[in-house]
């Protein structure tokens, strides 16, 4: 692994992909390029400066939050994050006003979340916790040409949520070894896709000691599918865990 | 003597070993993935304060060794 530094970074993008999620794309100024492996993650300085003469140098990186990679490895000179900005703490606030052009500072490469040698993967995420998986899954299908079996569970409250959606089917389909199912937990009264938790799509995924389990979102789901895998012959060392994304 | 003095808050921890990739020198995993401080001056304090900036739970307080003033994080 790639030893840690600080980098400097403007704001190249800011989307508002709904009200709940917006998506930041950061270039690097310096160092102009990082190295990572899909799956970590960095830790942006929240409260500096985000434009000449604003903000308060005495509060710099007084406060920090973890936000994983979202793009891949191969994207060496930018790094795209994605942002639950419901929370409205001081994180999400601070990236929620970034706009274009905003200096951010940040810690990179961080984290030890990156896939291993399994002959199978299952990975399982809820709401942001797909970021990290967006950047492995990219990596291991369109950049390494991955054959491996790979299915990827993602679980949303809203329909109102959704994003990233169109994007995913495609992927589905012009990959034979990549199965995708995204489950809405509090879908409207005529909802005609698939409804429902993660953990109860599990139910249906045959799993055994090839398989190699990725976990990222809300501590609830974490632990009731570890719990699950486990059950269905798992190795506990196949099971990795991120939970604070 | 270590410029500071380094509080590991266990429960806190969640294995994700940033401080580990900056400072191994002072942090490592054991074997339920959780950190703990091998050698309270074993990298330079910047690293060591690094290693704790870094923690995405702020798992890892600093305190400076001399006055006991608390270094990271700022409550």
């Amino acid at each position: 692994m790639v030893k840690p530094q600080n980098y400097q970074a403007k704001v190249a993008e800011h989307i508002e992909l709904n009200k709940k999620y917006h998506s930041l794309r950061l270039e690097l100024v310096e160092p102009h390029q990082l190295e990572f492996t899909a799956g970590q993650y960095i830790s942006v300085a929240i409260g500096l400066p985000v434009q000449a003469g604003g903000g308060d140098p005495a509060s710099a990186g007084q406060v920090r939050r973890a936000y994983s990679i979202v793009s891949n490895p191969a994207t060496n000179h930018a790094v795209d994050l994605l942002v639950d900005i419901e929370p409205a703490g001081k994180g999400s606030t601070y990236m929620k006003n970034l706009k274009p052009g905003d200096a951010v500072e940040f810690m990179a490469p961080l984290g030890i979340f990156t896939v291993a040698a399994e002959p199978k993967l299952l990975f399982v995420a809820t709401g942001s916790g797909i970021a990290p998986f967006k950047s492995m899954l990219f990596d291991l299908l369109a950049d390494k040409k991955d054959t491996r079996e790979m299915w990827l569970l993602w679980g949303l409250r809203k329909v109102e949520e959704m994003f990233w959606e169109e994007k995913w089917r495609q992927i589905n389909k012009y990959y034979a070894n990549f199965h995708y199912r995204l489950m809405i937990s509090k879908p409207p009264g005529m909802w005609p896709l698939v409804s429902g938790h993660v953990v109860k799509e599990l139910n249906d995924v045959v799993l055994n000691q090839d398989w190699g389990v990725y976990l990222c979102g809300n501590q609830e789901m974490i632990a009731e599918v570890e719990q699950m895998v486990q059950n269905k012959g798992v190795l506990t060392t196949r099971i990795h865990k991120e939970k604070y994304a | 003597m270590p410029k500071y003095k380094v509080k590991i808050l266990k429960d806190k921890c969640i294995g994700a070993a940033s401080c580990v990739g900056i400072a191994p020198g002072v942090y490592q995993l054991d074997d339920k993935n959780i950190a703990y401080v091998v050698k309270e001056d074993g990298d330079t304090p910047e690293n060591i304060l690094l290693g704790a900036q870094s923690c995405p739970t702020n798992a890892i307080e600093i305190y400076d060794a001399e006055t006991n003033e608390k270094i990271w994080p700022k409550d």
